[in-house]
């Protein structure tokens, strides 16, 4: 699953997800009249089981069922980087459940904690995700919430894109989608992006690296990285990777460094009615008018220099 | 002086605590404070004055705009605000009369000092995030284990 994100993660995982229900699909994008292409079976798959985890059970003191959680979809990619791992991650982590010794799950929801590794956020994670899922998929076919599967052509064939974005209030995933053109099948497409509270990591003040002694790592925040395909003010945004696939690119523009004001003593002593509420902290850049554009490495958030490819489970 | 004149005690502290906070924070909540008399007996001094301590309480809503928390002004959220705070006053005039109260609190020998519980005065306006937003129905405060002297809190009385 990787380290936590720094800015608008896109990060390995969320990669292999994409070539899992994209694959193939520059056949349709080059031809309209193609239909099939793998990402598309799998997209099928996908739909059909994240229905049959939202239609479980809920009950609201002991949470989701044990068994049939969207972790069990057969279809989920695995290579080195997303293995046992990202599944303990995603199941421990993100949904808050333990794996008992016999790696069947515990899913009810601690009453008093916070839910997974989200700092003060309670919630049903893998419900959200699952109800993303189907609404994401279902949006990119073009099929109306809940209508059968198609047993033909889908009307539409968009690429799907994901994101997340952590330390936002509640845990959400926003699908959106934009048609190019109504003429053709796969002129479109959707982003999903997940907003996720935080965890308890600081998010880096700054967007570029403070790298002292060369280790790549951010010297307070290790998550942001200044290895792989990290620049400074890049240039191109090219259209394939590396090795000629179709590629994407993620580019943060922020100030090259922010400072906290306004943190200041309340207990001051003043006169009589002399006081109020405080001013709240505010966030400022360190110098206003100091802008800079970053393509964070892949392991901080940003994108593989080569695409990574879908490995069957 | 006659034996009516009051000079300048706890009991007058009090009443300077309940009219300066219910000053303020009246202004946008409405409720009341409430006083914890179990405290501020003794009398501190130093070289030029003395003090008073009023740990008090104000349980009110947020019925009105309140000019602060940044730049912006907070609109009623007629949320339930409980404040907690403690004032310490500084009577820099001991011995002072008082004959009128506010002719004293506005002169320039009585300065508050004040420890409010601003924190949880965001969280529970929601200025901050610091709840947990849930459909789970069977949270409840459980304050973490800091030994057998802590005392109930707001949370506490809320919740139950």
């Amino acid at each position: 699953m990787g380290l936590m994100p720094y800015h608008l993660e896109k990060g390995h995982f969320l990669l292999l997800l994409e070539d899992t229900l994209n694959e193939g699909i520059e056949v349709v994008v080059d031809n309209d009249a193609a239909i099939t292409f793998p990402g598309l079976a799998r997209r099928y798959s996908m739909l059909e089981y994240m229905r049959g985890v939202v239609a479980r059970p809920c009950d609201l003191h002991n949470g989701e069922s044990e068994v049939g959680s969207s972790l069990m979809w057969p279809g989920w990619m695995s290579d080195s980087d997303v293995s046992f791992g990202a599944f303990r991650a995603v199941a421990e982590e993100w949904f808050g459940y333990r794996i008992r010794a016999d790696g069947t799950l515990d899913t009810k929801p601690h009453p008093n904690k916070p839910t997974g590794m989200w700092d003060g956020y309670q919630g049903n994670v893998e419900r959200i995700m699952a109800n993303v899922f189907i609404r994401s998929i279902e949006v990119s076919l073009g099929i109306d919430h809940d209508a059968p599967i198609p047993t033909a052509a889908p009307p539409r064939s968009w690429p799907l894109y994901f994101f997340f974005k952590c330390q936002q209030p509640f845990f959400e995933g926003w699908v959106t989608w934009q048609c190019h053109s109504i003429n053709r099948r796969a002129a479109g497409q959707v982003t999903v992006i997940f907003a996720t509270p935080g965890h308890n990591h600081p998010v880096s003040d700054h967007p570029i690296p403070i790298d002292n002694n060369n280790d790549h790592k951010d010297d307070l925040v290790p998550t942001l990285r200044n290895d792989g395909e990290f620049q400074v003010e890049p240039v191109s945004a090219p259209a394939a990777d590396i090795i000629g696939e179709p590629h994407q690119g993620v580019w943060v523009i922020t100030h090259r460094d922010h400072k906290r004001l306004n943190v200041f003593d309340t207990s001051v002593p003043s006169s009589y009615l002399e006081w109020g509420p405080p001013l709240l902290p505010i966030i400022a850049p360190e110098n206003f008018c100091d802008v800079v554009t970053v393509q964070p490495a892949a392991r901080s958030g940003g994108i593989n220099e080569v695409k990574p490819r879908y490995v069957a489970p | 002086m006659n034996d009516k004149e009051r000079r300048f005690d706890l009991e007058v502290a009090h009443t300077a605590v309940q009219l300066d906070t219910e000053g303020v924070l009246g202004a946008f909540l409405d409720g009341q404070l409430s006083a914890d008399r179990s405290i501020g007996a003794a009398t501190w001094r130093n070289d030029k004055s003395e003090f008073f301590a009023v740990r008090w309480r104000f349980a009110g809503r947020h019925e009105r705009a309140i000019p602060g928390f940044g730049h912006t002004v907070i609109p009623p959220t007629h949320n339930e605000v409980t404040v907690s705070g403690l004032t310490l006053v500084e009577n820099m005039a001991p011995g002072q009369v008082v004959d009128d109260i506010d002719k004293v609190l506005r002169s320039e020998t009585i300065v508050f000092h004040r420890f409010i519980d601003w924190l949880a005065v965001f969280a529970q306006i929601g200025v901050l995030h610091l709840g947990r937003p849930m459909s789970i129905d069977d949270i409840r405060f459980v304050p973490p284990d800091r030994g057998n002297s802590r005392q109930l809190g707001y949370n506490d009385l809320q919740q139950g």
